[in-house]
């Protein structure tokens, strides 16, 4: 019990500190560990998430790190997502799921290792996706569309202790990114946040401590629904999440005690070393080798 | 009302409540005592039914503030998770 409750831990921990749900470290201990078939594994981890983010989403929301009506706003489209993937899971392999998940992974990774991150300040007029008009955001003279780009928010970073002020750009687009984020993490069963993040970060400009609290705050939404039907299905296996729940609980409030110890480009490198990571687990496990 | 407040006062009260309720209920199934099993389920009840009570009152104070568009999206997704759920029961 001692080490499912450090694993939940770990999991809490990795949760709370970038926004993911946890679940690719729950699951293949869980599965692999313990025994458990994937069903159980997954119903034991959807609980988790809901507990990390839940836990998480209440300090970063009340700092306005975590950006609740972006969230929500994307979260319709993550939700939508979740459902056509349920449906489109019982006839696509997973494997191929799992494979080109792992692609857009990597690519992310790389793409955020490489670049230095983009924020929208206050006198940014200029357009973040030059030349490009096919989103629909821009009127071809170089003036967006005023609806998709006059959301401005502030966060607190506890950090450096100042207002970090942002400009949130390609809405529209960016819930694309998140539907796509719904179906393939209902398909693949790992949590969306490691696409819904670089979404938020790389495509939409939201500072990558807010994209990763914001992250933190949609995936418990992602994961109730799943969580309660596993659980008034009979399918939990009540000692066991009782365990892991508490274990996550405890990891997620030390990962609220380092974020506010880390600074935003560190986090953003850990992250895309920690996206690489998890490529690499979704390869091997689609290739049967977990 | 304060949205992000109203809300964070949900997820933190509705999480700490519930983690109580499945300690207890652990400590009780360690010790043997009888009624443990329903008490951590009703401890996990509790913390899967939070983010859904957060998005309820998020709602309500997005409606309160007269944040119409957003109290619409909230709604709209408060909608979805709930189809959502009636797809995932019929699929288990």
């Amino acid at each position: 019990m001692l080490g499912l409750i450090v694993i939940a831990m770990t999991a809490g921990l990795i949760g709370s500190l970038f926004g993911l749900g946890g679940g690719i470290i729950i699951v293949p201990v869980l599965t692999i560990l313990y025994g458990m078939t994937a069903k159980d594994a997954a119903a034991v981890s959807l609980v988790a998430i809901v507990a990390i983010s839940a836990v998480s989403a209440s300090s970063l929301i009340k700092s306005r790190t975590a950006n609740v009506r972006i969230g929500l706003k994307l979260e319709t489209a993550a939700a939508t997502g979740a459902i056509i993937g349920a449906i489109i899971a019982l006839y696509v392999s997973s494997w191929v799921i799992a494979v080109s998940f792992a692609i857009v992974l990597i690519y992310s990774a790389i793409y955020m290792f490489m670049r230095p991150e983009r924020v929208i300040t206050p006198d940014d007029t200029s357009d973040s996706t030059p030349g490009n008009a096919s989103d629909g955001t821009s009127d071809g003279n170089g003036v967006r569309d005023t609806a998709d780009r006059e959301e401005r928010f502030t966060y607190h970073d506890t950090k450096t202790n100042e207002d970090i002020q942002y400009g949130v750009r390609n809405v529209r687009t960016g819930m694309i990114g998140f539907l796509a984020a719904g179906i393939t993490s209902a398909l693949s069963g790992v949590g969306g946040g490691t696409i819904k993040i670089p979404v938020m970060n790389v495509h939409m400009h939201i500072p990558m401590k807010a994209a990763t609290a914001t992250s933190s705050y949609v995936i418990g939404i992602t994961a109730f629904s799943g969580a309660v039907v596993y659980l008034l299905g009979g399918i939990l296996d009540i000692e066991t999440a009782a365990v892991v729940v508490i274990g996550a609980f405890i990891g997620s409030l030390i990962g609220l005690r380092i974020l506010t110890m880390i600074d935003a480009s560190s986090m953003r490198r850990y992250f895309s070393i920690l996206l690489i990571f998890l490529a690499s687990v979704m390869l091997l496990n689609a290739g049967g080798f977990l | 009302m304060n949205l992000e407040n109203s809300t964070s006062f949900v997820l933190r009260y509705g999480s700490v409540i519930g983690i109580i309720i499945v300690a207890m209920g652990l400590m009780a199934h360690l010790a043997d005592i009888s009624h443990s099993d329903t008490m951590m389920t009703a401890g996990i009840l509790i913390i899967v039914l939070t983010p859904f009570a957060g998005m309820l009152v998020s709602f309500t104070s997005l409606s309160v503030n007269r944040e119409r568009a957003y109290a619409v999206i909230a709604l709209i997704l408060i909608a979805i998770t709930v189809i959502g759920m009636v797809v995932a029961f019929l699929l288990v």
